[in-house]
């Protein structure tokens, strides 16, 4: 319907435009070398850290420029095209939940040992489980960026008015349910409930599922997450909204995600990582609020690592100016003002914790948090849940059921990829 | 010397041709033959294509979400074309009738379809929310008991409800769309020879008859015109789904055209959504024959 011919010329246009670009910069300019280096654009004062983390950069020696180009919306579709098509940046961000993926794909990602071995920045500095993280045996893929676990955001106003005290260590989740429909007035205009559940992603219902004792998978590899224990932690999860009408969908208040819902204050709790901190702080400056670990469940306390690495992807034609921004990105002084997470180095992150002591239970909590990193399959794994978990919400399917569909499609996703010895 | 002529002819015909041509073959041509080529292959953009054959075609037809897209596709495909269809003529009808303020009435319905539908994706998730607008309206004019004798749990989260997730995005598309209609079958009726109506009139024809009799016929090119167009869009329907609901929930609003992008994009199975890509051509393509048949053409 509309003239596609116009449309197309101005895209090639655009093309040849674009080209030009990357000829003009692609090269060493000036005597310098230029690199690129991408993250995604989630999380505003990220996005202005990293801006002025470069400019620093740039400022701080004058043999390399360096270029930040953050993706904004669907990061690893567009990252994984750049890397096929040979115009990736020389510096990327990669979640651990997709650093098998890509270590599945053999030639994306370029071991960093021989740059670790002349470098000032030692491994050791590093929270162990979060190098690990990154690692395929003795080879280190990433450097860690920063870190998250969830904590129980709690609205301290709320908890008042409803004459509760507020959630602590000895907190379990029988507590934590009875808080939610404590704290639920359902009653317009100010309606207010307990609690945010996401309905489509199952990185809040991990948790909880190992909680009451169950596990993703069996140690033969197989998926575990049908067992009685996670049946129990999913009919919780989802009764929270379903029988205790204590908690509603982020979407339904027309949030895009559980902390956008606790800052206007639609819901009293949320599980967030300390990405939120910021968020509320520019967004809801007023909202006062508190954070705590997570409630424990009965078979104990679970939580897990998101963490981020800078990793120099195979193709890069400047691995030794892309090195060098990854050291300085990871130094002590950068690390030190980062808001949104927690710092990868030991020593920063404790003095952070210090300074800073909201962050505190984000922290403690990564004393038993897991990688969030569930093989070369585990973003389809994870996808895979979350529909299980919707499932059961909007009533098509029984907790039981839901677990062991999902459980045998996991299975599958698994075995094929056995079979092919690649991802697809 | 004749010939020579219509050589040089010829010749200025494909200089003057040969931007278009070129732009045809490197975007279009070449791409589809690719297209074609690879899905046969199995291709994750990494390792090189390899040939499997028809099986990408095979699975195709055994994996569920292929015949859930395909279901939800056609169900959208019909309701929006025939409602889109409607509401256009009856649009048209009316601003072509003496009013005043005409122009901005066509004004207001034809900006729909010249606003970016990422923007208007965006203000209809406001409306559908479930606390959002339409649920204010509905529950001020007293509708929701109502919606509740559906069986539907009021107030109504429109795009997360399994039920009303693809008739929501239906009827935004319907609104969105119609105004463009709309002027084309304003320039259909305002082809039709006003002495055609008057020749009607003299026979004794009233309002209803000239309708049926005169305008009706008349406007069947242009009929043709936007019911095909209207197929292609619809069966092509992507980025309200992209922005809106993600294909969910459950699957509810997943069409082929998201299918085939989460299979490209997200799963890198290039090889599999091309032969999506394959299937979807040639589904749009029978549906426009039948619907040829249907009317005569």
């Amino acid at each position: 319907m509309p003239p596609f011919v116009g449309i197309r010329l101005w895209l090639l246009v655009m093309l040849l435009a674009g080209l030009s670009a990357c000829r003009a910069s692609d090269s060493t300019a000036g005597g310098k070398v230029s690199i690129r280096f991408s993250g995604y654009a989630g999380n505003p004062a990220e996005t202005a850290l990293m801006e002025k983390l470069v400019a620093d950069f740039n400022r701080a020696q004058d043999a390399i420029h360096a270029r930040y180009e953050p993706i904004p919306g669907t990061y690893y579709p567009k990252v994984l095209t750049m890397l096929a098509s040979g115009t990736a940046p020389d510096v990327l961000y990669l979640d651990i939940l997709y650093f098998q993926p890509f270590l599945a794909k053999r030639k994306i990602l370029r071991p960093l040992n021989d740059l670790l071995a002349t470098s000032s920045t030692r491994p050791e500095d590093f929270i162990p489980s979060l190098l690990g993280a990154f690692s395929d045996g003795e080879t280190i893929y990433g450097i860690p960026k920063d870190f998250n676990t969830l904590g129980l955001y709690y609205n301290r106003d709320s908890f008042k008015r409803a004459g509760l005290g507020y959630p602590d260590q000895t907190w379990n989740l029988e507590r934590f349910r009875q808080a939610a429909i404590t704290l639920t007035h359902a009653k317009p205009p100010r309606a207010q409930y307990g609690f945010a559940l996401a309905p489509d992603t199952a990185d809040r219902f991990l948790p909880i599922a190992e909680m009451f004792g169950a596990r993703l998978f069996n140690p033969d590899g197989t998926c575990a997450i049908a067992s009685p224990e996670g049946i129990r932690a999913m009919a919780f999860y989802t009764g929270l909204k379903l029988s205790d009408h204590a908690a509603i969908f982020p979407s339904e208040v027309g949030s895009s995600f559980s902390g956008d819902a606790f800052g206007r204050q639609d819901v009293a709790m949320a599980f967030e990582g300390s990405w939120l901190t910021p968020y509320l702080q520019t967004s809801f400056p007023s909202l006062p609020y508190g954070v705590a670990q997570l409630p424990q469940g009965p078979a104990g306390r679970s939580n897990f690592l998101f963490t981020v690495a800078y990793v120099i992807p195979q193709g890069s034609r400047h691995v030794e100016a892309a090195w060098k921004l990854i050291e300085f990105l990871t130094s002590e002084e950068a690390q030190a003002q980062v808001t949104f997470a927690l710092p990868s180095r030991k020593v920063i992150s404790r003095k952070y914790v210090e300074e800073h002591p909201e962050y505190r239970p984000i922290l403690e909590a990564a004393a038993y948090a897991k990688p969030y990193d569930f093989g070369p399959q585990g973003p389809r794994i994870i996808d895979r849940l979350g529909v299980a978990l919707q499932e059961v919400l909007l009533g098509v399917k029984p907790p039981e059921q839901a677990l062991q569909d999902a459980a045998k499609e996991i299975d599958l996703l698994n075995r094929r990829d056995l079979e092919r010895g690649d991802v697809e | 010397m004749n010939l020579g002529r219509s050589r040089a002819e010829l010749l200025a015909a494909l200089v003057f041709l040969a931007p278009f041509l070129v732009l045809l073959l490197v975007f279009v041509l070449w791409p589809v033959v690719n297209a074609f080529w690879l899905s046969f292959h199995a291709y994750d953009l990494f390792a090189k294509p390899r040939w499997v054959g028809l099986s990408n075609y095979r699975m195709l037809l055994q994996q569920g979400d292929f015949w859930i897209s395909l279901r939800n596709t056609v169900f959208y495909t019909l309701g929006v074309v025939i409602a889109q269809t409607a509401l256009a003529l009856l649009l048209a009808l009316m601003m072509d009738q003496r009013i005043r303020g005409k122009t901005a009435f066509r004004v207001a319905y034809f900006l729909p379809s010249v606003t970016s539908s990422v923007a208007i994706s965006l203000i209809f998730m406001a409306l559908f929310f479930k606390n959002g607008i339409l649920n204010q309206i509905l529950a001020a004019l007293g509708l929701e008991r109502l919606l509740a004798a559906t069986g539907l749990a009021v107030p109504v989260d429109w795009l997360g409800n399994l039920h009303t997730a693809l008739p929501s995005l239906m009827a935004m598309n319907v609104w969105s769309t119609a105004g463009f209609f709309m002027i084309i079958f304003l320039a259909g009726l305002q082809d039709i020879p006003q002495t055609l109506y008057e020749v009607a009139e003299l026979d004794g024809a009233g309002p209803l008859a000239q309708f049926r009799y005169v305008t009706l016929p008349l406007l069947k090119p242009t009929f043709f015109y936007v019911a095909t167009m209207g197929i292609i869009g619809a069966f092509q329907v992507f980025d309200q789904v992209f922005i809106m609901t993600n294909g969910g929930p459950l699957k509810a609003t997943m069409t082929m055209a998201y299918l085939l992008y989460t299979e490209a994009f997200v799963h890198f199975n290039m090889g599999y959504a091309c032969a999506i890509a394959f299937v979807l051509a040639t589904v749009i393509f029978l549906a426009t024959m039948g619907q040829k048949r249907l009317m005569g053409e």
